[in-house]
């Protein structure tokens, strides 16, 4: 199957599920709202193309500004091995206050990366079987992977300035959410 | 090995038991939590996230070119690969051309730096299950590799070789025939270890028909590369997504039958010939020319979003980056190879006993730095 | 640095003056020689005994496997054909109740430090911690990593610093050898003591 043929059978069968389906760089693009996200993993993995293959997922944190109120995409990353094609699911939600269906019942390679979106980004899975964190400590105190993440939201204890107080500065926050338009060139790392 | 003998009124017990974050045979800071039943595992949960180092913001901090060098201790085991798919994805965000020089050699970094990888899969398994006397060996036989890796970079592991837009420095005069030998010497030396492993009685009642995996249920969670491949899912990026210059080189891709701890061995030795193939034949069409596009030191990616992927020695390892026009990315997401093929093996351990958690997790080669990024 | 037989035997800075009390606890409670009830000479064994422990401690040190990243395969190298730190002395163990020094190989991360200083207190003294590698040292590459920790001398006192991205095997025997003098000499850890 060419990658038009496949393009062509999931535009096709996900007709009036997703939003767009097209042919991209990495392969099919699919954009779909976040309700119907389930729907469209579904309907790739058993549809002709034969997408069973479940890469990866994630998210990208856009965090309110001026214009607009903020957002989360995420992205989840097929392959059909049989036919040797890509995919690539986008849907947008809110950045709080709404779940998403989980696919782990789908893709239950799909379990272990929605509880690292929900450990670095907070997004909460519907439906997911044991939703806590998995990367971070079971008490850490935000969504490090979030632009607007602080670090001193975390009373941590192995720091310089609690482990050695008079040989250390006094504390002040520190430089960890980069701002959208980071400028790394100046003032060295970090 | 299934016979039940009955002494008197046996009472099992149920017990909890963890193993690591500090263990020998964890391959790293890796914690089983297994609830057994006498010595068979009833259930096992795995925790991860003991060597998080948050590579991904970090890379959103310090820019492209400052977050390459560290992507090397992703997987450090086999770190070209991992600097291959981070620069990939910036040369194909930003639509950078790499001369034709610096893809041949990246094949053969890469490739050199599988055979290394899976002579300390090779040596570390034997160690797990008792036979110390591959771990020398396999190492021994390393060494030589990062000789040439130190000859070419001056670092032995995570030597920062492959940049975005080529690689770092040209081959050396006189490396070419190092290389050569290295290879003459390994090659004559895997029926030995194929011997002292394969055609041992008790290492082949360890790992034979021990924790067999079934294809479907590795594409359902993504297992890549050799645990993949050993199961059945017949998927090298290198042939089937072919990247760089892969496409003209002729080597075949084993491919395993039944997903138990054997294949996965055997599948990895075979790529240790497979791969010495590779570079032989990229030795001898490795074309004349630069191995270096110039690129700004300020270097900048356009807005979009970019997936490189590269078959590592571990499987897929991929960096979906997302630019937003500055010199860093947005996002750079590290799909790990070793994540995917980690929470395969989740359920895998039950119903075999504690001796075989050990054959099973050293099977399947993971790295903690690739599982926790 | 606490040292067992501290009990029994004044430290090195103590005036050689200082009558000694009998060597008691350490290796059985009876006092090795019968000079020891002598105040000067007791001191001089009690010094003597001592030198000779640290000594053949120094030869003899087992490490606990603690690799937790990159670094480790470093320290794996070192222990295998090649470079052999067994010739040493040098004996990894797995438990770190029967390992005198620890090789903090890798990133300490805030997830791990609770973990490391467990296994640090599980060892019996006297114990040694060997910081290898940049992220051992002082967090390293990583030191903006909101889950790492910048250095391990925050978590346990550190006798030598290994730096290096990884340190080759030779630097980790470098490490060791200056470990030995430091053991020889009955030196106090470099980091500040938590």
């Amino acid at each position: 199957m060419t990658r038009d043929e496949a393009t062509n059978a999931v535009a096709t069968e996900l007709e009036g599920i997703a939003l767009s389906v097209e042919d991209g760089p990495m392969g099919l693009l699919v954009r779909c709202d976040a309700d119907r996200v389930a729907h469209v993993v579904r309907g790739l993995r058993d549809g002709s193309a034969c997408f069973d293959y479940f890469t990866f997922m994630t998210a990208v944190d856009y965090p309110p500004t001026d214009e607009d109120a903020g957002r989360l995409d995420l992205h989840y990353h097929l392959r059909s091995v049989r036919h040797r094609l890509t995919a690539v699911v986008v849907t947008t939600i809110p950045r709080d206050g709404v779940s998403v269906r989980t696919v782990s019942d789908l893709f239950a390679g799909a379990d272990w990366h929605e509880r690292e979106c929900y450990d670095l980004f907070g997004v909460v899975f519907a439906g997911h079987r044991n939703l806590t964190r998995i990367l971070l400590p079971d008490d850490w105190r935000g969504h490090p992977l979030r632009k607007d993440y602080r670090q001193e939201e975390n009373d941590l204890r192995y720091v310089p300035w609690k482990c050695w107080p008079e040989t250390s500065e006094p504390r002040k926050p520190e430089a960890t959410a980069a701002p959208a338009k980071a400028k790394p060139g100046q003032g060295g790392a970090g | 090995m299934s016979a039940t003998v009955v002494i008197g009124d046996t009472h099992q017990e149920e017990m909890l038991i963890n193993m690591g974050p500090q263990h020998p045979s964890t391959h790293g800071v890796l914690r089983l939590v297994l609830r057994m039943r006498g010595e068979v595992i009833e259930e096992s949960r795995f925790v991860i996230g003991y060597l998080h180092r948050n590579h991904e913001k970090i890379s959103e901090q310090k820019g492209w070119i400052r977050a390459l060098p560290l992507t090397d201790r992703v997987d450090y085991l086999s770190p070209i690969t991992c600097e291959w798919a981070m620069a990939l994805a910036a040369e194909r965000l930003a639509g950078v051309e790499v001369p034709e020089r610096a893809e041949w050699l990246r094949v053969i970094a890469a490739e050199l730096y599988r055979i290394a990888s899976h002579l300390v899969f090779a040596g570390t398994f034997g160690t797990d299950l008792g036979a110390t006397t591959l771990f020398l060996y396999c190492f021994r036989e390393r060494e030589p590799i990062l000789d040439i890796f130190e000859k070419l970079t001056g670092q032995r592991m995570t030597c920062h070789y492959v940049r975005i837009g080529g690689v770092g420095w040209d081959l050396p005069p006189g490396l070419d025939d190092g290389i050569r030998r290295v290879l003459a010497v390994i090659e004559s030396r895997l029926p030995e270890y194929d011997d002292l492993f394969t055609n041992n009685r008790i290492l082949r009642a360890r790992v034979e028909g021990v924790g067999p995996v079934a294809a479907d249920k590795a594409r359902a969670f993504g297992a890549s590369g050799p645990v993949a491949r050993a199961s059945g899912v017949d998927f090298d990026l290198r042939r089937d997504d072919p990247y760089g210059v892969y496409d003209r080189f002729d080597f075949d891709v084993p491919v395993g039958q039944q997903g138990d701890c054997l294949d996965r061995f055997t599948v990895r030795l075979e790529e240790i010939r497979q791969s010495a193939r590779i570079v032989r034949q990229a030795l001898d069409g490795l074309p004349a020319g630069d191995v270096r596009t110039k690129l700004s030191a300020r270097f900048r990616t356009p807005e979009g979003v970019a997936y490189g992927a590269v078959e590592g020695a571990r499987g897929e390892i991929g960096y979906y980056a997302v630019g937003d026009g500055s010199e860093a990315p947005y996002r750079l997401k590290i799909r790990s190879p070793s994540f995917s093929n980690l929470a395969l093996i989740e359920d895998t351990l039950v119903g075999w006993k504690i001796a075989d958690v050990v054959a099973i997790l050293g099977s399947v080669d993971i790295v903690l730095g690739d599982v926790d990024r | 640095m606490a040292h067992g037989l501290e009990q029994t035997a004044p430290s090195a800075d103590e005036p050689a003056g200082t009558p000694a009390e009998p060597p008691t606890g350490g290796l059985g409670s009876r006092p090795t020689s019968l000079l020891a009830s002598v105040p000067v000479a007791g001191v001089v064994v009690a010094k003597l005994e001592r030198w000779v422990f640290d000594q053949a401690r120094l030869r003899s040190l087992w490490p606990l496997t603690f690799g937790l990243a990159c670094c480790a395969i470093e320290m794996m190298a070192a222990w295998a054909s090649r470079f052999d730190m067994d010739r040493l002395g040098v004996m990894p163990r797995a438990t770190p109740r029967q390992a005198d020094v620890m090789i903090v190989s890798g990133t300490v991360t805030h997830k791990m430090a609770e973990r490391l200083r467990r296994l640090y207190d599980q060892m019996p003294e006297p114990k040694y911690v060997v910081a290898m590698g940049s992220c051992a040292c002082c967090g390293g590459p990583f030191l903006d990593g909101y889950n790492v920790v910048r250095g391990v001398d925050l978590v346990v006192p550190v006798d030598v610093y290994v730096p290096g991205c990884p340190p080759r095997p030779e630097a980790l025997i470098d490490g060791f050898y200056k470990l030995r003098e430091r053991i020889a000499k009955a030196q106090a850890p470099l980091s500040p003591v938590r």
